[in-house]
């Protein structure tokens, strides 16, 4: 039943895999044109590969179990790099500047501890992950950090490296203290939907609100006009938080902020509301 | 540009869903694919020095997971009663037009080949490695790859029924 020879088949193969030499490629794109029995071998073996890929693609979507993550997280003794000097006073400042906004303090403290929980929190995904294995669509982010797209109907959606610290990052934990995508707050909205304010990199930070289908942007800004270098000096990771990315976070929020209880909490739920 | 112990620790972690997708498919288990992650990422935290600038770290991973299946399936001796797919065959149909072709769900048909074949069509078809990386994380040549690859598709084609896949 299989009109192909056996070269044929393997030629398929790895036509389909992209693995032809580019020369051999255009005679075989010549030879689909006239030879439909050909054309409907790759079109089988497109077919086949979707397939797989749709079968095993939820598993990308999993929360990854915590005891993996677990063993992932450095330890906390670990050295904090220089550039995130605890007493910054520009974090210390901004770090009053917050409470004044948001009155219960005692959750929120613990995010202005120098490389304490918020500093100190689980950042995911960033440049070298999602390098290996960057969508195709299109998206914007930093130069290798694929971190936002844009759905069909207009929303910005995190993906990438973003979207697995959003889903994954809870206090307490470390990974990667050098990494641009930290995950700072989490409170809920008014449609009581959990949302989490982050930074992408030291000049852009947002908010991202968990609604069923993924984390949907509700709010980004950029610190245009300054230059990387000076922004990296007032937007270490102890403060990430414009004025206006707090006024953002005061017009969403309903109610406080969680504690790390919460969010490990709200973590194993799926952030569903 | 050599990456920090941290920073390694971090693209392994941002690795993580990659690892349980295709430990998924080569353990055919949810529950044994976490612990195989867990077993290769405990292995690789060991030997973060084993790990060679300008390669790739999804490779050399999947290649740990590659050697710590075997040892899991070596240590289990029974083999094929413990790690059978499950129901296999119960989900076997007729298709709308009588004909006796196999359906199986697309997962129950991998876990109907044999590891290496299973394995091959993992690495390049869901988690789109290059041959040459692929044929690496496996230690066979690229030549062996390809038939292992060529025979776990028709296999596959076979079980799933010709013109029966739905993308």
């Amino acid at each position: 039943m299989n009109a192909l020879t056996e070269d044929d088949r393997i030629a398929v193969m790895i036509y389909v895999d992209a693995e032809m030499p580019a020369g051999e490629r255009t005679a075989f794109d010549a030879r689909l044109v006239h030879e439909p029995a050909l054309a409907a071998a790759v079109a089988r073996e497109r077919a086949l590969r979707a397939t797989l890929q749709s079968a095993y693609g939820p598993v990308m979507d999993e929360p990854v179990p915590a005891g993996l993550l677990d063993l992932l997280a450095i330890p906390d003794g670990e050295p904090a790099p220089a550039a995130h000097a605890a007493n910054d006073p520009v974090a210390i400042g901004r770090s009053d500047a917050r409470r004044a906004h948001l009155p219960r303090a005692q959750h929120w403290h613990r995010h202005w501890q120098p490389w304490g929980a918020m500093a100190a929190c689980l950042v995911l995904g960033v440049v070298f992950g999602t390098r290996m294995y960057a969508p195709q669509s299109p998206a914007i982010g930093g130069a290798d950090t694929v971190a936002l797209n844009v759905r069909n109907d207009g929303a910005i959606t995190a993906q990438g490296g973003l979207r697995v610290a959003l889903e994954q990052r809870v206090a307490g934990t470390v990974l990667d203290p050098n990494s641009p995508i930290t995950v700072g707050l989490t409170f809920r909205n008014h449609a009581q939907q959990y949302c989490r304010t982050f930074t992408l990199d030291s000049a852009s930070s947002g908010i991202a609100c968990r609604q069923s289908d993924g984390w949907v942007v509700a709010h980004l800004e950029h610190a245009a006009g300054t230059p990387a270098s000076a922004i990296g000096v007032y937007r270490t990771a102890a403060s990430p938080y414009s004025p206006t990315l707090l006024q953002a976070i005061d017009a969403l929020r309903d109610g406080d902020t969680l504690d790390a209880t919460a969010e490990t909490a709200a973590k194993a739920k799926g952030w569903k509301p | 540009m050599s990456l920090s112990p941290l920073a390694l620790r971090a693209e392994i972690a941002a690795l993580l869903p990659r690892l349980r997708r295709f430990a998924r498919a080569v353990t055919r288990h949810r529950e044994d694919a976490d612990d195989l992650v867990q077993t290769a990422v405990e292995r690789a935290l060991k030997h973060l020095d084993h790990w060679q600038d300008g390669t790739r770290l999804d490779s050399w991973l999947f290649r740990i997971m590659k050697n710590a299946w075997i040892d899991e399936v070596r240590a289990r001796g029974r083999r094929d009663d413990v790690l059978a797919p499950e129901e296999a065959g119960e989900h076997v149909g007729y298709s709308d037009t009588g004909s006796r072709e196999i359906r199986l769900s697309i997962e129950k048909a991998m876990g109907r080949l044999p590891d290496d074949q299973r394995m091959a069509v993992s690495l390049v078809l869901v988690e789109g490695l290059p041959y040459k990386e692929a044929a690496q994380v496996l230690d066979i040549p690229i030549g062996t790859l390809t038939s292992r690859l060529a025979r776990g598709r028709d296999a596959l084609q076979r079980m799933l029924g010709d013109g029966d896949l739905q993308p």
